[in-house]
Parts: C-alpha cells; structure tokens; sequence
C-alpha cells in the first residue's frame, strides 16, 4: 500500500491521541483552494516516518464541499450517487431510517442548507495543551481564508468503555494484504485493503475504483494519470466516510433496565446487565454474550473468534434481533453460514467514532447531552455503510424475525407501526418480548471523502 | 370458480413537451390522496407512475402507469376509476389527448390505446388476492397478540397445547377457505415451449454477438484506444424521490436504457423476454431462487428503450446479486442489448460482475413519482409464512404442528 499517499485515520484510530476536535467548515464566499493548501502540509498521512508526531490532522469533504472547490457538477457525477446525493437526501434518510425525530431537518449538523457540511477537519492530540495550540493555528487559516467553522470536542475514554458502559469497537475489522491468506479466526477474517481504500483490491478481488478528474499540472505530486492520460486517478488512496452525530439518553437507558430488567428476567438478581447485554449482544466488558450465556466472565480480553451458526442458531445465547449479531452475523446471515462469513468480508467497516460530552454520573444524571461522533470508513458507502444500516440494523425481517429493528440504533416506525417496538429475547417454547425505548438520536450526519495526500495536493491547485 | 391470477398493466400516456412539471406537480398535489384511496382497493397490490425524461433530443416525455392487480382487467379499472378518478383525471389531464372531464369510458379508452406490452412474472404466488393476504398478515398479528398474552399461561405447555389454545382463541378471526384460485394452465411448459426458449434464446445471442461484433469493429476503427464503445458512464436521470411509505421494507426500482441498435436483436430479445415469462409463469426457475420479488417486469418502448420495474424487498443491490446468482447469464444477455451496459457479446462474454451490473442499474434508475404498496410492511417471505400460519391454524393441533407455528411467530 502507498502509506504516504493515505490520510492517516485509514490506518490507524490514533489511540495515542485520545483527544479530539473536530471542525465542521462551510466555505461560503471563503478562498476554500487557498485553505487546503494552507493547511497541506499539517494533514498526517500514513506513513511510518510520521507515527511519531504528538498530533495528528486529517481533512475529509462532502459533495457540496468539492463543488466549492471547483468541481462541476458532470465531474461531481463521476462520484457515488449516494456521495453526491448526500446522507441527508429524503430517499436515503428514508432508507436509513433517519426519520420523525431523527429526520434531517431536525440535525444540527448536515441536514439541511442551514446546518450543511463542506468539510470536516480532524485534530487529535495528546494533551489538551496540544490540542489549543493546533486550533489556534487553525482557526488563524479558516479566518484568513474567510472559511465558517464550528467545532465539537471528542475523545477515546480511558476504560475504552461508551457512554452505555460498554467496551467499544470491539470487532474493527485487520486489513489483510494478502486476501488469500488462511486466516486463523474465520469468524472474523482480515479484510483486504480495497474495502477501505480505492486503488486496491476488494474481498470480491475487484479493484476499487475511484472518480476520474480533468487533468491539472502543478509541480506538487498530482494523482496518477488514467484512461489514455485524458484524467487523473483522484479517488486512488481515498476512502468514503459515514459520519453521524448520535447522542446517548443515558439516563433513560439505566432508568429503562432497572424499570423493565426484572420484568424481562424475573429469576434473575442481576436482571437490569442481563437486559443490556442482551440488547447489545455482548457483556460490558465485550465478552460476547453468545460465548458467556450465564454472566459477565471476568478475563479482560474476551475472544473474537465466534460465530452464531452451530453455537447458537434459534438466539437462545444471543437474541437474534441483539445490536452486534445484527451488525455483524458472521455466519448467520442466509442459510450458508460460509457464503454468510464472506458476504460480511465485503461490508464491513473501519470504524472511528469517538466520544462527545460529559461521562455519566448516576449521581448527577443530567449534566449536558453525550453521545458518539461515529466515522465509518468504506470503498463503497452503498454497498457497505448503507447496507450495514438498512439491511442489517434496520431490516425488520432479518433472520426470521417479524416487525424488530436493532434495538440500540435501529428507529422505531413511524406512522406505520400499529403495535410497540420490542425486543424478541427467545427462548423455550417461544419468545418473550420486551416493550422497548429509544436511547439513541441522529443529531447530524454527512457522507464524505477522505482524499489520499496527491489529491489533496490536486484540490489546492486552481 | 374462475382462475384468479395476478396481473401487471403497463400504461404509457404521452406527455406533451413541456409538461413534465405539470405532471410532477399534480402527483405532487394527489399523492396522499391517491394513498388513501387506493389502499380501498381489493383488487390493487402495487401502483406505480414514473415521469419517464425524453429519451434523447428527438424524444418525447412520458407518464408510465403500472398497477398489480387482481383478476379481471376491466373490474380493476372501474374499482379505480370510482375510488380515485378524480384525482386521477387530475394527474392524467396533463397528459396528450387526455380530456378535461374524463369518465370511466376515457379512461379504459385511453388505457387500452396506451398500453404497452410488457413481460416479466408475479412473485412466488401470484395466485395470492390483496384481500387474502392482508387477511393473512391480520391472523398472523393476532397469533402474536394472543402469543404475548397468554405467555405466563403458555410457558409450560406443549407445542400442540399451545396450537390448540390459539386455535381456540382465533377460531372466528380465520380467513375462509382457499378462493379456489388456480393454477394458469395455458403457461404450462410443453415441448413447444422448450423449442420457442431455445430459438428465442440463440437467436437473442447471435443478434447481440453479430450487432455487437460490428460495433465493436466499427469503433476500433473510428475511436481512439481506450473508449469501451459503450454508454459506461451514463449520465443519471434524477428526480426527488416520493416513494413508498417511510418504514416500508419494499421497494420499488425503476430502470430506463436505451436499445442497441439492430431491429432482429429487437425482435430477439421481445421473443426472449416473451419465453422468459411464460417459462417463470410456469415453472417458478427465475424468480423463486430470488424469492424477494414481488412483481418483476420489462418493457420495450416505442421509441427504443428497454424499461425494468420491480417490487421488492430490501435493496436492489441485494437483489440483483441474488439475480446475478442464479440467472446472471440471461440478465446480462438481456441487458447487454442496451447501450447502458458496458459488456458486450463481442467479447465472447455477456455474464458482467456485479459491481458492474449494480453501478449500470442504478446509474440509469429513475425515480418514481408516485408508489403505492397495499402491504408495504410484508416480505414475500412474509406472505409465505402467513399463509402457512393460516393454514397450521386450520388442521387438526399436533406437536408438529405446533412447533412449526411457534417456529414461524
């Protein structure tokens, strides 16, 4: 792989930086070219020679923020329809079940005109101190530049654990450069690179391709020269990204397992973590709950190398409806538990979400709004990002269920639904289901690229 | 009883130039309406109208109607005629030669001089009416109510018990006995048709292999290196998306490409398609693998286009990689007489990947303007499961029985 031309947060979640800012630019009537050639040479790329450096800066932009940089809308075409459209799009906010509430005209970010997205600017640093120096700097650029900015704060907790209490991330998927390689966990097998960055071959060893461009000349290093040198290769070395802004009723999710926990497992002393685990599919410390049926296991490093099929087939472990068996089934999706492990082989994604707001203190249960600024990286944000949402989390049908959606992410129906959502816990002879809440709100989103460093260098030039 | 078959209309009235956004707007306008009213209907499942764009700079702009509908043609159009016409004749008006204060006789009139004939097949099913299955998905609801109910009760019986007590519990909400719905013999395959696949089939190859062989020779001459010589990066028709209530898990897909040349590549493929219908009708082979298809069709437009509509569940992209699957081969024949698509039979090839198949699908989709489902929450898998819970809850109890029901709720 061509580590130097890759945006470092490809690579790597930048867990030595574990706090955060992320910028939210717009770049009406700014010098939007000027500023990414001003901030160029702070952008962190993958390589290895920079690994070292205490903070690290990353830039992605939407559609609209490509148009401000000069694109015209037959080149803009050249890009996934979805990418163009954008997440907040009413079609594709239908399809991801951004609706009612959670509708983009509600989001504070990316929903609308108003609240629109050029680009976001990731700043991650070691120390607080780190991270006020980088922003001045910054906020120097976006004013000489007359760029509109925002920000939000983020950060990786020191006990790994998300605002819920659950250990976070768990099953990111390992690139593999190798896609043929035997891999020692075929329940969660690495990934070649092409799943996540254009240029490389996919799990299906197809090449990812990304959008041509008209040609520029610069004596920077441009993207390679492609289709008879008639365009340049802008999307090599790029990846797609979800963003959403998910904020986290806490307290109404403690107060709903204390509430409901007993009613769900009456023979159970420990029935409020029973529900959350079976809600999320996994113990808060990760272990999965479909290895550990009968309580939390006290070893730290729970295995990943499971799978649903042979050990658990009808969710009497694991509910089948449970956030992570449905984000991830492994072998379970379909009747063909091999065709299932290598379907997900070509959906998955790179996460890179990091928290926003206070922790939660039981004892001061309201102290400000919390949640996940969740990144997603992908190839293909169709056929991975969206799919994963609607197929998966959203899909009220998957694996035999009737009328559920993820019972963590997933929305309730609006308009539609003439029963309660629920959460089906099976068991003998048939399922009990628990009435459920939403703990969980879209309060922004935006689908963007994360160019590779030569096409940033292509998009400061005029 | 008479045979009661799902059928699919395809109408396309002519839009004068210029009018498109008249159209438009007066779907805008009747959208919620029509909803409401259609979902009276007992004969509608789906309805569809799509501002098809003009083809190219010559062409004309067109309003394609397409409904699902149950049993006779004639008692569909005047259910709908009397419980949306105004509303119709509303959307229609803007439409050539549509009159101003149209009646029932206007519209079947212009209904059968617009038809378009279209080929394609009916889900796994077809022989399902709108009202059986929403009596179907009403039972299977109240199994579940009386399931959730009487759980503590339950808990400790036999699967048999439990049929039994739900059976006694829903014994007054059961749905009659079969319509007596059957079979469409005259589709049954026979040598003859084996024959009519054959030649339709090799003769749909050989036109695309001689057609495309001189494309192929003729751009190798005329185009510099490195142009695929066909449409590979289409230009999207797009429009904002009304569609299908929010949650509904079906979908409905819509794809418009232009013909390659060639009238025998034409003729061809209309027999091909033809066959492909009649050979589904009867034996199930395309559609049941896929299993997820409501309704499924193409289209031959006057003017040359090759138009693809779809019911289904879940996303297209899901969907053609079953079709991809199991038939890849008759689709990429089918689709690879169309300038949308970047393969061609020259190359000794006609089976594309399915990054390829998924990207030219959607490249060309078109955006329904109006779509209406009368079960827009139920899978075709749904139906199948319903349908044996109404059944399960009809035989004598046992504990197979009983186990089946408690495997299916």
């Amino acid at each position: 792989m061509e580590l130097g031309d890759i945006q470092g947060l490809v690579l790597s979640g930048y867990a030595r930086q574990p706090i955060a800012r992320y910028f939210f630019l717009r770049f009406d009537g700014g010098d939007a070219r000027g500023f990414v050639g001003a901030i160029l040479n702070r952008v962190s790329s993958a390589a290895q020679a920079e690994r070292d450096d205490p903070r690290r800066l990353n830039i992605a932009f939407t559609a609209t923020g490509l148009r401000g940089l000069g694109f015209a809308p037959p080149v803009l075409l050249r890009f996934p329809r979805e990418f163009v459209e954008g997440m907040a799009d009413p079609e594709r906010a239908r399809r991801l079940g951004d609706l009612g509430p959670d509708a983009p005209e509600h989001w504070e970010l990316g929903g609308s005109d108003r609240t629109r997205l050029d680009a976001l600017v990731f700043s991650y640093g070691r120390t607080p101190d780190e991270l006020d120096d980088e922003t001045e700097r910054l906020e120097e650029v976006f004013a000489r530049h007359g760029i509109e900015a925002s920000s939000e704060d983020a950060f990786l907790p020191p006990d790994g654990r998300e605002h819920f209490g659950f250990s976070g991330a768990r099953s990111n998927p390992r690139f593999s450069r190798f896609s043929l390689r035997r891999d020692p966990n075929p329940f969660d097998p690495r990934v070649p690179p092409g799943e996540f960055v254009l240029g490389y071959k996919n799990a299906r060893r197809e090449r990812a391709r990304g959008a041509e461009v008209p040609v520029k000349q610069s004596t920077r290093e441009l993207p390679p020269l492609v289709g008879s040198r008639r365009g340049m290769d802008f999307g090599r070395n790029g990846s797609y990204l979800a963003f959403r802004k998910l904020e986290q009723d806490v307290p109404g999710f403690v107060r709903f397992l204390a509430e409901q926990g007993p009613r769900a497992f009456p023979d159970d002393p420990a029935a409020s973590a029973r529900l959350a685990a079976s809600i999320v599919g996994r113990w808060p410390n990760g272990a999965p709950l479909v290895l550990a049926p009968d309580g939390e296991p006290g070893h730290p490093e729970p295995s990943n190398a499971f799978g649903y099929r042979d050990i658990d087939p009808k969710g009497h472990r694991c509910p089948l409806g449970a956030h992570v068996r449905r984000a991830n089934p492994r072998d379970g999706l379909g009747a063909d538990g091999a065709a299932s492990l290598e379907r997900m082989r070509s959906v998955r994604l790179l996460r890179r979400g990091r928290l926003y707001g206070p922790r939660f203190d039981p004892n001061a249960p309201t102290n400000g709004p919390r949640g996940l600024l969740f990144l997603a990286l992908c190839s293909n944000l169709a056929g991975q990002f969206e799919f994963v949402q609607e197929s998966l989390l959203e899909n009220p049908k998957l694996d035999g269920l009737h009328g559920e959606r993820d019972p963590l992410v997933g929305r309730p129906d609006q308009g539609l639904a003439d029963r309660d959502e629920y959460l089906s816990i099976q068991a003998e002879p048939y399922a009990r289901r628990i009435p459920l809440e939403r703990f969980v709100r879209v309060r922004g989103g935006a689908y963007l690229f994360l160019p590779g460093m030569k096409a940033l260098g292509y998009l400061a030039e005029p | 009883m008479p045979a009661s078959r799902r059928k699919t209309e395809s109408v396309l009235f002519p839009i004068a130039p210029g009018r498109e956004g008249a159209v438009r707007g007066a779907l805008d306008q009747a959208r919620g309406r029509l909803h409401e009213l259609f979902s009276r209907a007992t004969t509608l499942h789906f309805a569809r109208f799509v501002v098809l764009p003009p083809a190219g700079p010559d062409g004309k702009p067109s309003l394609l109607l397409e409904t699902t509908f149950d049993g006779d043609e004639a008692a569909h159009l005047a259910e709908l005629w009397a419980l949306a016409g105004a509303e119709l004749a509303r959307v229609l008006v803007a439409c050539d030669g549509f009159p101003a204060s149209a009646k029932l006789l206007d519209f079947q009139r212009a209904v059968e001089k617009r038809r378009a004939v279209s080929a394609g097949f009916e889900g796994p099913d077809p022989r399902l009416t709108v009202t059986r299955i929403q009596q179907q998905a009403r039972l299977r609801d109240a199994v579940e109510a009386v399931l959730a109910r009487d759980r503590s009760l339950l808990a400790t019986r036999s699967p048999g018990d439990i049929l039994a007590h739900v059976q006694g519990e829903l014994r007054a909400a059961l749905p009659a006995e079969s319509d007596g719905e059957g079979r469409d013999v005259s589709a049954l395959p026979g040598d003859e048709n084996r024959v009519i696949a054959l030649v339709s089939l090799f003769s749909l190859l050989v036109a695309s292999m001689v057609h495309d062989f001189a494309d192929f020779v003729t751009r190798l001459w005329h185009e510099p290196p490195g142009t695929t010589g066909t449409e590979s990066a289409p230009e999207r028709e797009r429009a904002p998306v009304p569609s299908l209530p929010s949650r509904s898990v079906q979908r409905a897909f819509t794809h418009r490409a232009a013909l390659k040349q060639g009238a025998f590549r034409r003729r061809a493929l209309r027999r091909a398609l033809a066959w492909l219908t009649r050979h589904q009708a009867s034996s199930g082979d395309v559609a049941n693998p896929v299993a997820r298809v409501h309704s499924l069709r193409w289209l031959i437009t006057a003017d040359g286009q090759l138009l693809f509509t779809a019911q289904h569940d879940g996303s297209i992209r899901a969907r053609l990689a079953e079709f991809g699957a199991m038939a890849r081969a008759v689709i990429g024949l089918v689709w690879s007489s169309t300038r949308a698509s970047p393969w061609t039979t020259a190359g000794g090839s006609v089976v594309p990947s399915l990054e390829r198949l998924s990207l030219v699908a959607e490249a060309h989709e078109l955006s329904p303007a109006f779509v209406y489902s009368a079960y827009p929450m139920l899978t075709v898998g749904d139906l199948a499961d319903n349908a044996e819970i109404s059944e399960l809850l009809r035989g004598e109890p046992s504990a197979g029985r009983g186990e089946r029901l408690l495997e299916l709720v």
